[in-house]
């Protein structure tokens, strides 16, 4: 839009200074052609000059002495100067051409019936009082007249010069001419086609007197003429033509009152004069009229045709402007709308807009690569969460592998109310390996396991599998714990490839006795909870973790409980465990929760460590599989008592030297 | 986890950062599985920044020596603290695991075997 402004302005501007100048070319033309006009005119009435000067010159050599000579010159200057010199008179000063006439004024003039003859010098017309006499007797040289009407014989418009010559010195007579303007200024006025066309279709000339009265005016007869003068229709125009001085104003104009261009040129007629100190008289003055808009037709059209041009040249950069600005949009519009199609999820739309605009290509091809890239992505998303789904699946097989493996029956031994044993495993979300177990050997003998496979997911899990399910048939086979232990681990070695190992905490435990019989195997140390204010780890029994070596030794240590003795093994997920600010749990901090809870039934202290590890952990997300297993001995049962002496000689429980 | 690699002749000495959890674990697997296939065949690990290490952890140990082992490798620890230390005798790294005091020691008992 500003550049169409712009163009705009530039046209306009270019039009207006076309037009200026072309009508300042008219003035200028107008102008030109009323100076030539001017100069016509006056080469006319000096040529007139050259007639009286002629006839003083011969009038003064003394060789027209008589009327007859005299009358025949007259007669034949008149015929020679036919069209062009109306009449001409010699008017003698009183005897001037004879001593017997008072007064002598031959004058010739032609009318239409031919050369006619007056004498002036008669009683009703005394010519030494009239002006075309005194004027240029008195001025002592050569005058003009004012244009005038003649309404003597001559019914026409005519101009006068007087010339006075001398005889000895004295003033003898005066020579006049006539001459006949009407014509000559209609010749003047009128316009040529060529002019016409220089200044417009509707120029014309006027020419006034030095009053300001017409002297040729187009379409008007000279009587007529004579009756206006211009200062009745236009002063100041009228003030500017007599000053004297040739112009060009643009003002009203005298005919219509509509505004034009009017030049001007006064016609100066210059006497015959030695003296040049006389200003010449602007006795008329011509002017070229050319109304505004004839003069201005051509600048005009050439406005016009420079507007039209412009404007046509403005529709059609809009025209181009909308072509390119459709061109460009169009495909812009298409991606706009493949954009929205690509955002409602179709992204096997290829865009081809077949646009040959660079930008647009570039932009096509980077939204090709986009949805081709989302595509790509769009995919990988689809594959990762497949990846992600089998995942979470395998994590929540493990889990389950884990979960159904583990007794979860409570109380487990209701025959048995001699011993209490409960455990919980809380699996982590991406599951371990942790496990417990407990089952009877015989009707005496409790077996307890509690192991923790290292490494996670399905590995760990089937690792843990294998590995109670190791320790229970082994166990089961009637061997001795140390044994049971290390035939488990030489089994496992042969299993595991993935650097898997297991630590595991083995115990048997008497029921009639309250003997524990225990190993560690790379474990961490269980607690025994008595009586007594100290939680006390039950120390000794060092073995390596299973499965990282074969041949390996696993010692084991004897203690004997006290009924109401209790043993809490635990994982390393619980004293690892991590608060929300990266603390560990601590041993610490679990002996401080079992001190509390000692005497309370296993279940309720199991369930305490649970509480209060998942109240330590709050928000954070668990890390590892969190394991936990309580075994009370609550003295022998009364129907089988105690065979052996030695169940009451160590209280509480002490460890046994095997 | 940030892992220093550096050789002195053909003992490739990794020296490990504060913690090897569960987090840190496979990356640092990844890595130390990785020089091995590479060729690397005397490793020593640097535990002097350790300070705790899970089972998670104990196993990329495990892992690498037993495969150097299969390899006609050696793997050596070396400049574990105390609280390390004791987690590895625990679980029983010490007996199958060759762990030295110094990098020194350590780079003794390469030219030895």
């Amino acid at each position: 839009m500003p550049a169409a402004l712009l163009f705009a302005l530039v046209v306009t501007v270019s039009a207006l200074r076309s037009y200026t100048q072309v009508s300042e070319n008219g003035a200028r033309s107008s102008r030109a052609i009323a100076r030539h006009r001017v100069a016509r005119l006056e080469t006319v009435l000096r040529r007139a000059q050259e007639i009286p000067e002629m006839m003083a010159i011969q009038l003064e050599s003394g060789a027209l002495d008589t009327e007859e000579k005299l009358t025949a010159y007259m007669r034949a200057v008149l015929e020679r100067n036919r069209g062009q010199v109306y009449g001409s008179c010699i008017a003698f000063t009183p005897s001037g051409f004879r001593s017997d006439l008072n007064a002598y004024g031959p004058y010739y003039y032609w009318s239409k019936e031919g050369l006619q003859f007056e004498q002036l010098a008669k009683p009703d017309y005394n010519y030494f009082q009239w002006d075309w006499y005194r004027r240029p007797r008195d001025a002592g040289r050569p005058v003009w007249s004012a244009p005038y009407f003649d309404e003597g014989g001559g019914q026409t418009l005519m101009i006068t010069y007087s010339v006075p010559i001398w005889r000895d010195g004295l003033f003898w007579a005066i020579i006049t001419v006539d001459i006949e303007l009407a014509e000559m200024l209609n010749d003047v006025g009128a316009m040529s086609d060529d002019e016409r066309e220089t200044v417009g279709s509707s120029a014309y000339a006027f020419i006034i007197d030095k009053d300001g009265k017409y002297l040729a005016f187009p379409q008007e007869s000279p009587e007529h003429v004579q009756e206006h003068s211009l200062q009745e229709k236009n002063t100041e125009l009228a003030s500017a033509m007599l000053s004297g001085k040739e112009g060009v104003m643009r003002t009203v104009d005298p005919r219509d009152g509509k505004q034009a261009w009017v030049a001007y040129a006064p016609i100066l007629i210059n006497p015959m004069s030695e003296d040049s100190d006389n200003a010449p008289l602007a006795e008329m003055s011509l002017a070229i009229v050319s109304a505004e808009s004839p003069a201005l037709d051509a600048a005009q059209g050439l406005f016009i045709a420079q507007v039209a041009i412009g404007l046509a040249g403005l529709a059609l950069l809009f025209l181009a402007i909308i072509v390119v600005a459709r061109s460009i949009s169009r495909p812009i519009r298409e991606l706009a709308d493949a954009a929205r199609q690509i955002a409602d999820g179709n992204l096997e739309l290829n865009i081809a807009t077949g646009s040959r605009t660079d930008e647009v290509q570039l932009l096509e091809n980077g939204f090709n690569k986009m949805t081709k890239d989302l595509r790509m992505q769009m995919q990988e998303l689809r594959y990762t969460t497949t990846l992600r789904e089998r995942m979470e699946g395998e994590l929540t097989a493990a889990r389950n592998i884990q979960m159904s493996l583990l007794p979860k029956i409570f109380p487990a031994f209701p025959d048995h109310p001699e011993i209490d044993v409960h455990a919980m495993v809380r699996p982590a979300r991406e599951v371990g390996g942790d496990f417990y177990d407990f089952f009877l050997l015989d009707n005496e003998r409790l077996c307890v396991a509690l192991g923790d496979v290292a490494g996670k997911g399905v590995p760990a899990a089937l690792f843990m599998a294998v590995s109670k399910s190791l320790i229970k048939a082994t166990a089961l086979a009637g061997h001795a714990a140390d044994e049971i232990v290390a035939r488990v681990n030489d089994e496992l070695c042969e299993e595991a490839d993935a650097g898997m190992f297991v630590t595991l905490l083995f115990a048997i435990l008497n029921t009639v006795t309250g003997e524990l019989e225990y190993c560690n195997a790379g474990h961490l140390s269980p607690f025994l909870l008595g009586p007594g204010e100290t939680i006390k780890p039950l120390g000794g029994a060092r073995a390596p973790a299973l499965a990282l070596a074969t041949g390996l030794a696993f010692p084991t240590v004897r203690y004997r409980l006290a009924p109401g003795d209790a043993v809490f093994f635990f994982t390393d997920g619980v004293t690892e465990a991590l608060s929300p600010e990266r603390d560990f749990y601590t041993p610490e901090r679990l002996e401080d929760v079992l001190r509390v809870v000692r005497m309370e039934p296993v279940g309720k202290i199991t369930r305490a460590v649970m509480n209060d590890v998942r109240t330590f952990c709050a928000e954070r997300e668990q890390a590892d599989d969190i394991s936990v297993m309580a075994l009370r001995w609550l003295g022998a049962p009364h129907d089988s008592p105690p065979e052996s002496s030695q169940s009451r000689e160590t209280q509480p429980a002490h460890e046994l030297k095997i | 986890m940030q892992i220093k690699e550096e050789k002195q002749g053909d003992v490739m000495i990794v020296t490990i950062d504060d913690h090897l959890d569960t987090a840190s674990a496979p990356g640092f697997e990844t890595r130390l599985l990785g020089m091995i296939d590479e060729g690397e065949r005397k490793v020593l690990i640097d535990c002097g920044p350790l300070e705790y290490v899970n089972s998670a952890g104990l196993k990329v140990f495990l892992l690498a020596a037993k495969k150097l082992e299969t390899l006609g490798g050696q793997f050596i620890l070396c400049a574990l603290a105390p609280s390390v230390l004791m987690i590895f005798e625990m679980i029983g790294f010490t007996r199958i695991m060759k762990i030295a005091a110094t990098r020194e020691d350590a780079q003794r008992s390469f030219r030895a075997a």
